[in-house]
């Protein structure tokens, strides 16, 4: 199978590019010269094994790790385009006993915009309080982080990220350790984003919920094993390539073709 | 009644009116309420990030810049900002990935430094004497002089802090995700140990080398545990900071006890009390959830039984 993923016809530059990216944790190669072009108003799932190397290539095209390959978004360097990503990092990732309250949190999405040593500004609170009406999370908003459930929290860096208001959102394991109404919530609103003309990019354990809303699937492991849309990407031997055989696929037979997958 | 009201007024004012050491006691007083003013906004930083070990390693590892300025006779403000913006660079670089590991390699360069610092002391005639300024400060010492320097210094840490005080609190809370959206967390990091370091500068003259520690910790640690909003740790940190001072002074006066380490005496017992009646980690309100969790055990398991 090809290394490079085209997605774009050619008036269009894609909205991200990733040309060659590889990342490296010291003598550890974590991800080698993945490339891809990913178009606007689509979901893309990233799958693949633990440690395969999914984080990093987040983090790589955000530049959080040390990386080589170039990564442009809408043909602009990302320097000069980093306002266009928000980010939704890993929950392990962040210090909960911090003592900050749910509408301070996501403040923080609106940072770049205000600038150093400004207030934050009518607008800002309005985006603040319109991003948690989003996730739901309202009326928690003068709540301390650490009295919410692991699934509230998510929301929460969901909201952050929303109040950044780029076009591509890149969410690290967001389904994790969350619960079921968490996830419908996110799972709805990153749907509806995609709708209104967002990349939306996501890594993930969960296969099932990944075959059901993706446009598109990268399977990773270390690199670029395939990239499509999810009925060309779930293949035994797909799969097999991207997991090393631990996953079994059945074949339920049914009309609509589903395939059920035991991990 | 009025006699008694009269009595303890005169008690109270007079360790900063007496003829003899009543302006010494002000300027002590002052220069500690602007410690604990800048202290209490530095050790919020401090405190949330779990800096204090860092922390605990450049105050020691000042140490032996302002004996070797304090030996060529260089004026001591110069001296020991001068080592305080080496080992924030070097602190910087070290601590950059924090992890285990080099919680050893720091301990063994700080303690390392500061025995170099006492060496060279040490072969000075009457050292003795300069140890033990440098060590525990001499809070009655304080020139009107500074006074200036620490209010002047104090008030551009404040200015800087907030300046920076959005990305600071981000870089602090989640700095893999300020690194996402651009921020310098690299560059912050080393303006937060700059500013730290310029907090223990001004203050060593008055505390000392060993308890600046205690002036830049205590007071947060204690205002962590009734407090959950972040702005608000700074001014209780700074009141707990002023109001331990004030009665540490009293100590001091009456009790013919050494000023600085009184007033951390004092700030050590506010933080012990709170640990015991802090509303959200408190002895007691551990004790009462817990209290509370075993009576409901015992009643939902009696109702399994009937």
């Amino acid at each position: 199978m090809s290394d490079i993923a085209v997605l774009t016809n050619d008036d269009d530059p894609p909205l991200l590019k990733i040309e060659g990216l590889s990342v490296a944790y010291g003598p550890v190669m974590a991800l080698q010269n993945v490339s891809m072009e990913l178009l606007s108003s689509s979901l893309v799932g990233i799958i693949g094994p633990n440690g395969a190397g999914k984080s990093s290539l987040l983090k790589g095209v955000l530049g959080m790790v040390p990386f080589s390959g170039k990564v442009t978004i809408a043909g602009q360097a990302l320097s000069q385009a980093r306002q266009r990503i928000s980010y939704v990092p890993q929950r392990s990732e962040v210090r909960w006993d911090f003592p900050i309250t749910v509408e301070e949190v996501v403040m923080m999405g609106r940072f770049r915009h205000i600038g150093w040593v400004k207030f934050p500004g009518k607008t800002d609170r309005q985006i603040v309080a319109q991003t948690l009406e989003q996730v739901g999370m309202y009326e928690f908003r003068q709540r301390q982080i650490s009295q919410l459930s692991g699934g509230q929290q998510q929301r929460v860096f969901v909201a952050r990220a929303l109040a950044q208001q780029g076009d591509i959102m890149l969410l690290d394991e967001p389904l994790s350790g969350v619960d079921t109404t968490s996830q419908e919530v996110i799972m709805s609103l990153l749907e509806k984003l995609r709708d209104q003309g967002k990349l939306i990019v996501m890594a993930t354990h969960d296969l099932n919920t990944a075959a059901r809303v993706c446009n598109y699937l990268c399977c990773i492991n270390h690199r670029l094993v395939a990239f499509g849309p999810p009925q060309q990407v779930f293949k035994p031997d797909v799969l097999a390539e991207t997991y090393g055989g631990s996953v079994l696929t059945v074949n339920t037979g049914n009309s609509s073709g589903a395939t059920l997958i035991i991990q | 009644m009025a006699e008694l009201l009269n009595n303890i007024w005169n008690w109270l004012i007079e360790p900063f009116n007496s003829l003899y050491a009543g302006s010494l006691v002000r300027n002590a007083l002052w220069e500690l309420l602007i410690i604990s003013v800048i202290g209490g906004v530095v050790g919020t930083y401090i405190v949330l990030r779990g800096l204090v070990f860092i922390v605990d390693a450049l105050t020691h590892a000042i140490f032996p810049g302002v004996v070797i300025a304090f030996l060529i006779g260089v004026d001591f403000f110069l001296g020991a900002f001068l080592s305080a913006l080496v080992v924030a660079l070097v602190i910087a670089l070290v601590a950059r990935n924090r992890q285990v590991s080099e919680d050893s390699s720091i301990g063994v360069i700080y303690t390392g430094a500061f025995a170099f610092g006492v060496v060279l002391l040490s072969s000075q005639r009457s050292y003795g004497r300069s140890l033990e300024g440098f060590l525990f400060g001499d809070i009655l010492g304080i020139t009107t002089l500074d006074l200036w320097v620490t209010g002047i210094v104090g008030l551009v840490i404040l200015g800087l802090i907030f300046a920076a005080r959005k990305e600071l609190l981000f870089s602090s809370f989640d700095a893999a995700m300020a690194r996402a959206v651009g921020l310098p967390v690299a560059g912050l990091d080393l303006f937060l140990y700059l500013l730290i370091a310029a907090t223990v500068v001004v203050s060593l003259p008055a505390v000392g080398n060993i308890l600046v520690l205690a002036f830049l910790v205590t007071p947060s640690a204690t205002a962590r545990l009734f407090t959950n909003r972040f702005y608000l740790m700074m001014p209780v940190a700074a009141g707990i900071g002023m109001f331990s001072s004030l009665v540490g002074l009293y100590l001091g006066y009456y009790a013919n006890v050494a000023g600085s380490a009184g007033v951390v005496v004092v700030a050590t017992a506010f933080f012990i009390i709170g640990l015991i009646i802090s509303p959200h980690y408190g002895l007691f309100v551990r004790l009462h959830q817990w209290r509370q969790w075993k009576q409901r055990l015992q009643q939902e398991s009696g109702e399994v039984r009937a």
